[in-house]
């Protein structure tokens, strides 16, 4: 292997472990210099299976490129720069570490080859997303992380089991479209479901879509950032390429745009609006792969491309009130543009980026997913994807800047961020824009030939009159939007209240019955629990735990020792 | 207060964009009559379709919301409540869901 085929991920994980032993005044150079050089080798890198090998008998490919993996590849890293630029001088050194381990194993996925490299990127990922999570440092980021930790354990056991599944069925494990397998019935459509299942969980999908705005909205103001721009979308990007036209995504989908939307609108955490954003537009790009057309696919690709970096300034310039603030709900915000100019133009553009507007990325990339669904005459699909557009720009497109830059005055007047703050939201704006009005950059981009033209007069019109008469609609119910001092229960409530009650509803009668047996029995009873304690227990014994910390740092130097034995081999 | 008002915040600067608002509304609908939209399918040939189909649909969705929001709606320390013994869900907890200020 040659220094031409170094791996983009292997560039940010590495640079994730030697940071901390880098003088603090060259670790700037290190944050941006990395995810350059990873974008510049992207480009660099030829199509085709780059590093390949065999692991218990089956080939793999640790790096392979084409046009799907270097839309995603490229946006990660202009992401992690824009990140980091933002995270620089407010984020803990673990932070920044965290979110290049984190962003290296989202590259990671998006040129891994094969299954396996999947797998072990995929973890890699939920370790690294974890620890950006711990890194915000309070007891609610810490709860909120182990609940994290669990979903995606949980996640990456039905993925490896459908990997599993995959290579006794199939044999052959190159990362390929597998959708025809759900329909074939037997051992392959068994795996392929448990494959698509361990995506799904990832991408937000029901019935577990509670752990995106569980987590996210704990994290520091440039963690969330870091957040929100690659779980999600890497799970978009393996369902591209693994079930193209599965139908049953367009179904899920859908119930994604629309629980997106209600629970936003009951929000009022300002970042959990747009956590909830996230998956509203995460749904429109599993409807576009379950659409499966070319035409569908390049608008998955485009709108992930587009809304990793509008979500990015979303999360900046809520990240910049909750740092200059200290508030993080709408209920304690408003007002905020007379002091915070800079953040309240960057949010707008954002939000209006994400309700896609005209002559910003969104409407460039949006527009294609709901055409895709014209283009298959799917009316229902069509009116509910179209309702959502306009459902955007009343959740999130109004409702956040509305309640925290504008409407009643809450008093404050903090300034605008620090430089190295600001500079990341003018940049990830200008993309916005720039990208909306030059769409030509990014359709050159897409893995299938573009043949669409967003800036027609018929579609800017009824686009306009889309969003600006769910403009009338969001003044017209402005009292009814006005957010409350609640939360709105999800699928979490059966993990974090569930077990209580059952605990209420067991306990009494248990303790009777413990009243009612004898002295002697209870006393053995104790004995032999105090003896499986002592065997299994969490302190001692074979359960004994020495620290999740010291459990990654080993996971991580033996997958580090790995990737340098395949690198230097 | 010795603060200035802001200008965004003047009487005067509002009633402008409330008067700019409405004549991008009444432009953009009449705009159709220059601009042949496409209809996709027949329900969106008619005129006026986009505007009357984001109106409606953000209303519904709004309404949908809230009515969900009194089902789920809960104190926003409702997590942080913990050890309580009895039912924690129906009993008392339920938001009023009204938009109070």
């Amino acid at each position: 292997m040659s220094l031409a085929s170094v791996p983009p991920a292997l560039l940010l994980i590495l640079g994730a472990v030697l940071l901390p032993l880098i003088a603090p005044r060259w670790r700037l150079v290190v944050l941006l210099g990395l995810p350059l050089a990873s974008l510049a080798q992207i480009w660099h890198l030829p199509d085709g299976v780059v590093l390949s090998g065999e692991f218990l008998g089956f080939a793999v490919a640790p790096l392979q490129v084409d046009a799907l993996s270097r839309v995603f590849g490229t946006v990660f890293s202009i992401t992690a720069f824009a990140g980091a630029l933002f995270a620089y001088r407010h984020a803990s050194l673990l932070e920044m570490c965290s979110a290049l381990l984190y962003a290296g194993a989202a590259l990671g996925v998006v040129f891994a080859g094969d299954l396996l490299s999947v797998f072990v990127y995929w973890e890699l990922m939920a370790i690294g997303s974890t620890l950006v999570l711990w890194s915000a440092g309070t007891a609610r980021a810490w709860r909120a992380s182990l609940r994290y930790l669990m979903v995606h354990l949980f996640g990456g056991v039905v993925l490896m089991v459908g990997v599993t599944g995959w290579a006794v069925a199939d044999g052959d494990l190159s990362f390929r479209a597998m959708s025809a397998a759900l329909d074939g019935g037997g051992a392959r459509a068994l795996a392929a479901a448990f494959i698509l299942a361990g995506f799904l969980l990832n991408a937000g999908a029901p019935p577990l879509s509670a752990w995106v705005a569980d987590a996210y909205p704990e994290a520091s103001p440039s963690g969330a950032v870091f957040l929100s721009a690659f779980t999600t979308k890497t799970a978009v990007y393996v369902l591209i390429r693994g079930f193209p036209g599965a139908e049953i995504l367009i179904g899920v989908g859908l119930f994604m745009v629309f629980y997106g939307i209600v629970y936003a609108l009951l929000e009022n955490d300002i970042r959990r609006i747009l956590v909830y954003s996230i998956v509203n537009q995460v749904g429109f790009m599993v409807t576009a792969v379950g659409i499966g057309t070319e035409l569908a696919l390049n608008g998955a690709a485009a709108h992930a491309f587009a809304h990793i970096i509008y979500k990015a300034l979303l999360l900046m310039s809520a990240g910049s009130v909750l740092l200059m603030t200290g508030k993080r709900n709408c209920t304690d915000l408003g007002g905020l543009v007379q002091s915070m100019p800079l953040t309240a133009v960057c949010g707008v553009i954002g939000a209006l980026s994400i309700a896609s507007f005209p002559l910003t990325s969104g409407f460039v990339s949006k527009s294609m997913i709901v055409d895709a669904a014209a283009h298959e005459h799917l009316a229902l699909a069509w009116s509910l994807l179209a309702a959502a557009s306009a459902g955007a720009f009343l959740y999130v497109g109004l409702k956040y800047p509305w309640f925290v830059f504008f409407d009643r005055d809450c008093g404050l007047r903090p300034p605008d961020p620090p430089l190295f703050m600001s500079a990341a939201m003018v940049m990830l704006a200008v993309l916005c824009i720039g990208l909306g009005v030059a769409p030509g950059v990014l359709y050159a981009m897409l893995p299938h030939t573009v043949d669409y033209v967003p800036y027609t007069g018929a579609h800017v019109v009824s686009q306009l009159q889309l969003l600006l008469f769910a403009g009338v609609a969001f003044f017209a119910l402005l009292p009814r939007l006005r957010p409350t001092l609640t939360i709105t229960l999800d699928a979490d409530w059966f993990y974090r209240r569930f077990p209580d009650l059952v605990l209420a509803v067991v306990a009494p009668p248990a303790r009777l019955l413990w009243r009612a047996l004898g002295e002697s029995v209870r006393d053995r009873l104790m004995r032999a629990g105090r003896y499986f304690a002592r065997c299994y227990g969490a302190r001692e014994g074979i359960a004994s735990v020495t620290g999740s910390g010291s459990m990654a740092i080993a996971a991580l130097s033996v997958f580090g020792g790995m990737l340098l034995y395949f690198f230097l081999r | 207060m010795s603060e200035r008002q802001h200008w965004l915040y003047r009487p005067r600067t509002i009633a402008g964009l409330c008067a700019c608002g409405l004549v991008l509304l009444v432009a953009i609908v009449f705009a159709e009559l220059f601009v042949k939209l496409y209809a996709h399918f027949t329900f969106t040939g008619w005129f006026g379709f986009h505007a009357v189909f984001g109106l409606v649909s953000c209303v519904l969705m709004v309404l949908i919301a809230r009515g969900f929001g009194r089902l789920a709606r809960r104190r926003a320390d409702y997590y942080e409540r913990r050890g309580r013994s009895g039912p924690a869900v129906g009993t008392g907890s339920v938001c009023d869901g009204g938009g109070g200020t």
